[in-house]
Formats: structure tokens, C-alpha cells, sequence
């Protein structure tokens, strides 16, 4: 692992909502690498701060948003550059795979929206942008003449595709996937399994879905509250499990026995955030962990210290 | 396309219908004998009940109200809207005199204040709660909250009284005009900058503007090419409904500058209870609305490719 060129490290990121009552801290602490050629998946419940890590990353939170760490990207710190050196990372270098609900604009055609990218960053015209994404859609198996169609008259399933092609036309150095199998049923989430393992990117791919996560990633990370719990590898990761949520996510499989994790209590826990869902919670928990090393994994739990 | 145009005209029939009912029934709804109104506007002297009886069975209006719907009805399809009870005029031949002057006025103002409520609700937006973005709020409220026959008065003393550049009123020059569109357009354009910055800022807190700005796109294309192209659809059906104050907001404007148009028509005509002229601007006012409303509708299916393919693809 250690050979492997960093493409993204996160250093001790930090995103908080300013509000005028009470601020929110949405993502604490985080600490992420990602290297050339793999795949990752973030894995967590919703509103864990899955999407907020991947918004922050190519800086399009809402202002009232707050970032604070380091998020290196090709040597630069991209929390310090200004809005016209990220526009020519967003979308060229870097690009997002949105969910597919209502991340298309419903009065422009796919073609035209998938294209986008091409004909903005590589400067060629409509028209040259619109034949390259007709190859891609084929490679994706779009029909040629429903590019002239609107988004509403897709599938989610082809919509998904859309989404991917359009993430990949300009064949950016790191894609941020955000919940591609959302709303699709088994098979259509098959179809996009088998998309992904042809996809040969980096790639930052958030999901709650576990099968998928299984079939598609390298390493696994596991988000709860706005923290990173476990980095592992993702074989390592559903034999054996470090951390007690990630544990209790996989025990919560159907397939594995349907057991849920025991509901919380508080709000707000000083120390491990997961102690009071926690079966092996001691006195040691009211102390935050760090994030331990554990055979090239990490966790953060007191259990490996 | 073709298929949702026939079918947005066969649903106007029966309003049409009720359209002309409703201006017909007026007739009815208003105090006071038609027959004795006609006979005493037209001689001058309050007559004897028997003339009245006389007169009354003479134009029909002694049979049931239906049938005098109908017998009406049919007059107005064949294009016969009578004559005015005050003048003896054809109704129609005094609609079409003053129509010409409404439509100036109206259309100078609709467009001075789509223009510029467009341009200043998309600034609105763009600097949503800074200074530019104040002052224009500041700007439509005065414009909702200030009425506009006020408006119109104090236009008048400053351009024509005091600083004499400008007529107070009349009808033919370009001068003729500036006063009352000035008046009209600041109350016009004023709820609807509010309008065009409000649907623009719900367009771009849509999920498919993160994807535009994901893209790497500057502000100004996720804005006129995403939000905007969105925000139209809602921003253009209320500058069309609005079109049916063609009337409703001539009556305040034309009363005040004595603009010789339908609006101050209207209001003559009530005065007098001339009800062949107030019936037929009624309907005229009516199926300019309907129209006015299927024309937006097509308009509609030519930006917005949802209801274009509507029915046929989920």
C-alpha cells in the first residue's frame, strides 16, 4: 500500500454549519487517503456526513459551510484555492457522480448536459463535445438517438448512466461518486456493479449499500457522525471487522442474521461516539481514540490499543 | 405537440361558456329595471309603468332568464353585441375605438416592467442579502405598498406643474405616454422582480445546480443556463396571467391621466349603467384571459420538455 502514489489525503478535516442558534459539526476530524488505481468506499448511514466529505472536497457546501484541515489534491491544498482555480478542478480533474434523483436539469437534454464538461474544459464546440459523449453513452449502453431526451424520460437506472458518463468524459484523475445504486432495485444495482468494475478510476465511491460496497471497492471506510471509525481493506473488512459499528452494520445484514444495533441514547457524547451503542463500551471510552493502526488497518477503538 | 394544443382548446369551450354567462347574469346581479333605465336615459323623463311593460316584452326581457341567456348568445356568435343604450352606438364600434389606446399603454408597460424586473430580480439574486440586493427590495416594496393612482397625482405635479416638461393628460403623442406607463410600470414590475428573484433562488438551491457547479462551470452559465431556463417556467406563467390586468389596471392609470382607453370605457359605462357596453367588455376582458392562458400554455410545452412529451413517456 505504501508504494502507491497518494492521489487525495484529507488531513484533520473539519466541516461545520454556521447557524445562528447552534452550530453543527458535520464532519470531525477526518483523515482519509486516497491512492492511485483504487477504489474506495465510504460507507456509513444517512446522515453520518458521507456527501458533506465529498462536497467539501470539490468546496461546494452551502456558505454557510466551514472547512477546516487540509484536503491535498496534486500537492495543492484545495481549501486554499480560490473559485476560479477550483472551477478548473471541478468537473476536469476531479468529478462528481451525483445521486440520480434530481441531480439532472429536467429542461436540458442529456446529451447536452452529459457534454457539458467536454465542451467547457477542453474548449471544442457543441457539437465535437456531443459525438464524444454519444461514444461514451454506447460504451454504457445508451441508445444513440435518446440523447435528444430529457431526463424524465429516462430510467433511474439510465439516468445513473447518464451521470456516469458524464463524470467520466473528461477523464478526470479522481472520481466522487455519491450513492449510485439509490433508489435502483436489484437488478438495475447489478448493472451498476458491473459499470463500476469496468470504470478504471479513482475513485471515492459514498454508499450505504454494503453488497454493493463488497463487489465494487478495494478499501473500505466506515463513517458514523461525522467520523471516520475504520479504514480497512475491503476483504479484510467483511471477514473481520475491527470496529464494534462496523461489527453491528455487518451483523445487521440480512444475510448475516438481521441483527440491529442497539438504539442510542444521547444526542451528543463526549469521548467515543459510538460508547452508548456500544456492547464493549468501559471507562476508557469517555476518552475520545484515536485513530489506531491495527495490521495496516485502522480503527478507532480503545479494544486495539 | 399538435395533439396537446387541440386538446388545451377543447377544454377553453366550456369556460367560454361560463365566461359568457356570468358577463350576461350582470345584467340581472345590477339594481334596477333595464327597461325603465333604457326609457329614461333615452327620454329624459321618468315614464308611466304601462310604457315600461311595453317596452320590457318589446326587447324580451319578460321571458325566462335561460332563454334570454340564449336569445343573447346567439347575438354574440353571430357578432352582434347591440348598441350602447346611452349613444345609440354599435358596442363593438366603440370597443375597437378605444381598444387601440389600452393596447399602447398596455404593452409599453408590459414590457418597460418584465424588462426590468427580469434584470432587476436576476441582480436581486446574484446578490442575494448585500447591499444591491437590499435596495432593490427596498425599491419593489415601495413599488407593491405606494398606490398607483398616488403615484400617478405626484408624477403629475412634479413633471407637468412644476417642472412643466411633460403633459398631465391627453392622448396621441409620444409625451402623451410617458406619465402613465411611468405610473403603471412601477407597481407592475415591483412584485414581480420579487417574484423573478424568489424563483430564481428556489432554481438554484435545486440538486442539479451542485451538478452544474460540479462541472466546473462559472457562476454566470449555472445561472442563466440552469437556473434560469427553470425558473422561467413560473416566472413566465405570472407575466402572462398578469396580462389580464389589461383592464383591471387601466381602470386606476386611464381615470387619472384620462387615457381614452377600455379601462376608462368601463368605468363610464357603469356610471351610466350602459349594460350593452359593460356586458361586452366583461366577455372581451374574459377571452382575452382565456386566450392570453392557452397561449402560455403552449409557450409553456416549448420550454418545459415535461409537459412537450407529456403522456407518452413516463
Amino acid at each position: 500500500m505504501s508504494l502507491k502514489k497518494e492521489i487525495l489525503s484529507i488531513e484533520d478535516l473539519r466541516v461545520v454549519f454556521k447557524n445562528p442558534f447552534k452550530n453543527v459539526a458535520a464532519v470531525k476530524d477526518v483523515d482519509l487517503k486516497i491512492y492511485e488505481g483504487e477504489k474506495l468506499a465510504l460507507i456509513g448511514e444517512s446522515g453520518s456526513g458521507k456527501s458533506i466529505l465529498a462536497l467539501s472536497v470539490l468546496r461546494l457546501l452551502p456558505k454557510n459551510a466551514e472547512s477546516s484541515g487540509k484536503i491535498i489534491f496534486k500537492g495543492k491544498n484545495l481549501l486554499e484555492l480560490n473559485e476560479s482555480e477550483m472551477r478548473e478542478i471541478r468537473g476536469k480533474q476531479i468529478a462528481l457522480i451525483p445521486q440520480n434523483q434530481a441531480s439532472l436539469n429536467p429542461v436540458l437534454t442529456v446529451g447536452f448536459q452529459a457534454s457539458e464538461p467536454i465542451f467547457h474544459h477542453f474548449k471544442v464546440n457543441k457539437k465535437v463535445a456531443f459525438d464524444k459523449i454519444l461514444k461514451l453513452f454506447k460504451f454504457f449502453k445508451i441508445p444513440e438517438n435518446r440523447a435528444k431526451e430529457y431526463p424524465h424520460q429516462f430510467s433511474g437506472g439510465m439516468r445513473q448512466r447518464v451521470l456516469v458518463s458524464m463524470g467520466l468524459s473528461t477523464n478526470p484523475d479522481l472520481i466522487l461518486a455519491d450513492e449510485p445504486t439509490k433508489g435502483l432495485d436489484f437488478t438495475k444495482k447489478n448493472k451498476i456493479i458491473e459499470i463500476f468494475n469496468k470504470i478504471n478510476k479513482t475513485s471515492l465511491i459514498i454508499t450505504h449499500d454494503l453488497h454493493f460496497a463488497q463487489k465494487i471497492s478495494d478499501r473500505i471506510a466506515v463513517m458514523y457522525r461525522g467520523e471516520i471509525v475504520e479504514i480497512s481493506s475491503s476483504k479484510d473488512f467483511f471477514c473481520s471487522p475491527l470496529h464494534p459499528y462496523s461489527r453491528g452494520l455487518l451483523n445487521s445484514l440480512p444475510s448475516r442474521g438481521l441483527k440491529p444495533i442497539k438504539e442510542g441514547r444521547r444526542k451528543y457524547i463526549k469521548g467515543c461516539i459510538f460508547r452508548d451503542r456500544c456492547d464493549f463500551s468501559y471507562k476508557r471510552c469517555r476518552i475520545k481514540p484515536p485513530l489506531l493502526n491495527v495490521n495496516s488497518s485502522f480503527v478507532r477503538c480503545w479494544l486495539y490499543d | 405537440m399538435i395533439e396537446y394544443i387541440i386538446r388545451r382548446i377543447i377544454q377553453i369551450v366550456p369556460t367560454l361558456f361560463g365566461i359568457s354567462f356570468i358577463s350576461f347574469s350582470l345584467l340581472m346581479l345590477f339594481p334596477g329595471d333595464p327597461a325603465e333605465i333604457i326609457i329614461t336615459t333615452s327620454s329624459g323623463y321618468e315614464p308611466a309603468k304601462e310604457i315600461i311593460e311595453e317596452y320590457r316584452r318589446e326587447i324580451g326581457l319578460d321571458e325566462p332568464f335561460i332563454v334570454q341567456y340564449i336569445n343573447w348568445l346567439k347575438k354574440i356568435i353571430s357578432g352582434d353585441f347591440g348598441v350602447s343604450w346611452t349613444t345609440g352606438e354599435p358596442v363593438l364600434d366603440m370597443i375597437a375605438e378605444r381598444f387601440p389606446a389600452s393596447l399602447q399603454l398596455f404593452f409599453a408597460t408590459f414590457l418597460i416592467s418584465a424588462v426590468f424586473s427580469l434584470i432587476l430580480g436576476i441582480i436581486s439574486a446574484l446578490y442575494k442579502d448585500r447591499a444591491l440586493d437590499s435596495i432593490i427590495r427596498i425599491f419593489s416594496l415601495l413599488g407593491i405598498s405606494i398606490p398607483s393612482f398616488w403615484l400617478g397625482l405626484i408624477l403629475i405635479w412634479i413633471f407637468s406643474v412644476k417642472l412643466r416638461i411633460l403633459p398631465a393628460f391627453g392622448y396621441g403623442n409620444i409625451e402623451h405616454i410617458i406619465l402613465p406607463v411611468l405610473t403603471w410600470s412601477f407597481s407592475f414590475m415591483a412584485i414581480k422582480t420579487r417574484f423573478v428573484r424568489a424563483s430564481l433562488l428556489k432554481e438554484l438551491s435545486e440538486e442539479y445546480i451542485i451538478t452544474a457547479r460540479a462541472k466546473g462551470l462559472p457562476e454566470k452559465v449555472v445561472i442563466i443556463r440552469h437556473a434560469l431556463r427553470n425558473a422561467l417556467i413560473p416566472i413566465i406563467t405570472y407575466f402572462s396571467l398578469s396580462m389580464g390586468h389589461l383592464i383591471v389596471g387601466s381602470i386606476m392609470v386611464e381615470s387619472v391621466f384620462s387615457w381614452p382607453g377600455l379601462g376608462s370605457l368601463l368605468v363610464e359605462s357603469t356610471i351610466k349603467r350602459d349594460f350593452p357596453v359593460v356586458q361586452a367588455l366583461i366577455l372581451f376582458v374574459g377571452v382575452l384571459f382565456v386566450i392570453t392562458n392557452l397561449l402560455i400554455d403552449i409557450l409553456y410545452a416549448i420550454i418545459d420538455p415535461r409537459i412537450r412529451y407529456g403522456g407518452k413517456n413516463v
